[in-house]
């Protein structure tokens, strides 16, 4: 996509943006995951209702939709993970569920309307052990974010709604929040 | 995401771009090291073998045609002078890359253990020392990739009473960013 003309940033190049989540972060949480060491990666492993709380800001050169109402989401929170089971042994499923919310300066954290709910549907852990596993976790509506709004994240494993739950735990290897970002053509003179 | 690893254009420019470690993730390892504070500075103290454990992606604006390598670095110090002992340490990282849909240390599993060899400790106490500690050949690498890495002080010749602290790690690479795609 070139070209782009945004009311607000002027034209420029829009390309994808990453803002790495340090894994060490998922540490922190109401019933945090265990670490798990595969060296040289670092991972955690989530039981059923296992959550990480992390935060982030919405980067300066993030692109806002000028009409988000009518177009798809841009922002989303992916993850990497395996489990040390293969799918065959008990073709178990998870399913992975994020809970954000948004403010501003001046805004009431947990103000109502600016928070959003997704989940994965039942997925199965793959063929191999600790193959690695990318999955959009969710999105963040456009609607209610804007440039360096302070974004709170709880991701969680939650239970499966067929599947067979694994005997081992899922494993989270990576997490990022990947968005448009735009890279604005020239300079402002002197 | 749509434009998620799309080739990148034709026309663009390159330069030197650097990945930040967050000095806490040094906390984390099979045998961790000490934090120690040199307020301001936050740091992590070294003993021979001790490890953290961290995750660096392949940034998602890595240059990929032709794809570029990557240099681990690390900014420390020693509160020991040279003069006192000629100390000196040894820096290690070990390193495997990972996409998606790979085994994480499966088959195809892209290990590689990188030594500096000894480094003598700074003529001052507490002089910032720059190490480049290895190279992610390039051919270990594709766009966005996980990268495990461990951080070791291994062995060296002459050990300081003093134990060496980290101060800054990072991860330099060459960026390309397209103006056209």
């Amino acid at each position: 996509m070139a070209n782009v003309n945004s009311p607000l940033q002027g034209y420029g190049t829009l390309t994808e943006g990453r803002i790495e989540i340090p894994i060490e972060t998922l540490a922190a949480g109401a019933i945090p995951p265990a670490p798990v060491t595969t060296a040289p990666y670092r991972g955690y492993a989530y039981t059923v209702g296992d959550d990480s709380y992390f935060q982030f800001a919405l980067p300066i050169d993030m692109m806002e939709e000028t009409n988000p109402s009518t177009t798809p989401a841009d922002t989303g929170i992916f993850i990497r993970w395996g489990c040390n089971e293969t799918y065959a042994a008990n073709t178990g499923s998870v399913r992975w569920q994020i809970a954000w919310e948004t403010c501003s300066q001046n805004s009431e954290v947990l103000a109502a309307g600016r928070a959003g709910r997704y989940q994965t549907n039942d997925i199965q852990v793959p063929t191999l052990a600790r193959q690695v596993q990318e999955t959009r976790v969710g999105d963040l509506m456009d609607q209610y974010i804007e440039v360096g709004d302070t974004v709170g994240v709880t991701l969680s494993r939650i239970a499966t709604e067929n599947g067979a739950t694994p005997v081992l735990e899922p494993e989270i290897y990576a997490v990022w929040v990947s968005y448009f970002r735009l890279m604005q053509w020239g300079s402002v003179g002197r | 995401m749509v434009v998620t690893r799309r080739g990148q254009g034709d026309y663009g420019y390159q330069d030197t771009y650097r990945y930040d470690i967050p000095i806490t993730s040094l906390a984390a390892g099979l045998a961790p090291p000490d934090a120690v504070t040199r307020a301001p500075y936050r740091a992590y103290a070294y003993t021979v073998n001790d490890n953290s454990l961290f995750t660096v992606p392949v940034p998602i604006d890595w240059a990929r045609n032709p794809a570029s390598t990557m240099d681990v670095y690390v900014r420390w110090v020693c509160n020991e002078n040279f003069a006192l002992a000629t100390a000196d340490i040894q820096w290690r990282i070990v390193y495997d890359t990972v996409d998606q849909n790979n085994q994480v240390l499966g088959a195809a599993a892209t290990t590689a253990t990188l030594d500096t060899g000894d480094v003598d400790i700074p003529v001052t106490a507490l002089m910032i020392q720059e190490t480049n500690i290895g190279t992610i050949i390039a051919a270990n690498l594709a766009a966005v990739d996980t990268i495990g890495l461990e951080l070791w002080r291994i062995a060296s010749t002459t050990t300081p009473t003093a134990e060496p602290e980290a101060i800054a790690v990072w991860v330099e690479y060459t960026r390309f960013i397209s103006t056209y795609q």
